[in-house]
């Protein structure tokens, strides 16, 4: 019998899955097995069931009731101000000084524990901060593109909106064919539920044809490069293009659209 | 990203799933991490405690892990089975900080000094009976266990030590932690789910 169907091999690499100790080689064979056979999210959703219970029983403590006050405002003041600046790891204050109460004296030791913590949290801080560049540097990188790409008179321009009334979503794609650059610009696009992609199709002689996964580095409003091929840049030239579509699906590599249109090109 | 603000949803999302939670999150809903700490703070909190032993640190690192979630929910790529994820990131930081304050300690024993333990808070009398009957119950189905799957359990999850640290108590390899831990979670959904489906027979 083949090992990966073997029953109690499955169950096992589930179990290994939940806590965490798969080796990489199992995880990508689990990974495939849930992708392939579906049923087996029950049988983790189970034994996470069964972790959790075990926790719970293990566990004599209540979080603290201040905490969630704490974190709800450092979450609402990391929309409004930018994510570094005080404290925390996370770039927020209001976590309370350690209690450093009963160290027996030794200042100079103290001094290179309090080093120690505040250089630690300086990486966690300065890690924050690249991340934060990265994704500024990508904005200005997406914006420079999109506007090299609107000084040429090759390029074209397709908007989209939602198909639902109450859906806000909206966008449009830059395409230059000749210089072989597409940007997909949206806003208010939320993100796909979980075991979802949001798929991109051309409409060529009625025909639906798969331009690949809207797969952004983040949601709601962005820019995205999309990874075209020279066959798909073809199509967007096409004599009977008459459209483009964004489909929300299970399987990122269906031929064709199975699942719900999001939202659909309002103008060629 | 536009954020919304906690109230207008909050009626609908307590009785989503977490798996709709987090897709929530992801598009900056607040009241959603509201839900998420309310259902998952103590699980946190207390496994943070367990591997810290040290209620300051643990309420630390608790922020940090539902701040994380909060901040990194748009590029994080999928939390279908999210008390998984939320254990396995608890104690992989919760470690790494254990790590992190060994080194330290070493440094301040070299310059001669002590640290004592923080002691746990005391729990109210409710929190005793809540807690004595969760525990029965658990302890009930791992006394069930054979021994070597018993001990890999309880050395994980109620005193926080990493697999490499269970090998090298209780002196088997590596592999024998591994097997244990997945056959006596197995087992244990045998015991505990078995018994939540016999009350409705």
């Amino acid at each position: 019998m083949n090992k990966s169907l073997d029953p109690e091999y499955i169950k096992n690499l589930a179990a290994g899955f939940v806590v965490d100790d798969l080796t990489p080689e199992e995880a990508q064979e689990f990974s495939l097995l849930l992708d392939e056979h579906p049923e087996l999210i029950n049988e983790v959703d189970d034994l996470q069931e069964v972790l959790r219970q075990v926790l719970d029983g293990f566990t004599e403590v209540e979080a603290p009731a201040h905490l969630l006050p704490q974190i709800l405002e450092q979450a609402e003041a990391s929309v409004t101000q930018p994510p570094m600046v005080k404290g925390s790891s996370l770039g927020v204050a209001t976590l309370k000084p350690r209690r450093w109460t009963k160290v027996a004296g030794g200042i100079a030791a103290l001094f290179m524990v309090s080093f120690g913590v505040d250089n630690y949290r300086l990486r966690q801080n300065l890690s924050i901060v690249t991340a934060d560049n990265q994704r500024l540097r990508q904005d200005v990188v997406q914006a420079q593109v999109v506007k090299t790409m609107l000084q040429n008179d090759e390029t074209r321009l397709f908007t989209f909106k939602g198909v639902n009334a109450k859906d806000k979503s909206s966008g449009s794609i830059v395409i230059n064919p000749e210089q072989q650059k597409a940007v997909m610009v949206f806003r208010n696009l939320p993100a796909p539920p979980p075991g979802y992609v949001y798929l991109l199709w051309t409409i060529v002689k009625s025909e639906k044809l798969p331009c690949g996964e809207v797969k952004p580095y983040s949601w709601g409003n962005a820019s995205y490069e999309l990874p075209f091929t020279l066959q798909m840049y073809q199509e967007f030239s096409h004599p009977q293009f008459s459209g483009l579509i964004v489909t929300m699906e299970t399987d990122a590599n269906v031929s064709r659209p199975t699942g719900t249109v999001v939202m659909q090109s309002s103008h060629i | 990203m536009e954020h919304k603000h906690p109230q207008p949803n909050s009626i609908n999302l307590s009785s989503a799933t977490d798996e709709n939670l987090f897709v929530a999150l992801k598009n900056g809903d607040s009241a959603a991490l509201s839900i998420l700490f309310n259902r998952h703070g103590r699980l946190v909190y207390g496994l943070a405690l367990k591997i810290l032993a040290d209620s300051q640190e643990a309420e630390d690192l608790t922020q940090e892990i539902f701040l994380t979630l909060w901040s990194k929910a748009s590029s994080n790529p999928d939390c279908r089975f999210f008390v998984r994820y939320l254990v396995t990131m608890t104690r992989s930081r919760a470690i790494d900080k254990l790590r992190t304050r060994t080194r330290q300690l070493k440094l301040v024993e070299k310059w001669g000094q002590t640290m004592t333990t923080e002691a746990a808070p005391e729990l109210t009398p409710l929190e005793q009976a809540s807690f004595a009957e969760r525990s029965g119950r658990i302890h009930n189905a791992l006394a069930q266990l054979p021994e070597k799957q018993l001990q890999v359990i309880e050395l994980a999850y109620n005193q926080g030590l990493s697999q490499s640290e269970i090998a090298k108590q209780i002196d088997i390899p590596l592999g024998t932690v591994k097997t244990c831990t997945r056959q006596g979670l197995l087992k244990l959904k045998r015991i505990l789910l078995d018994s939540d489906l016999s009350i409705y027979e």
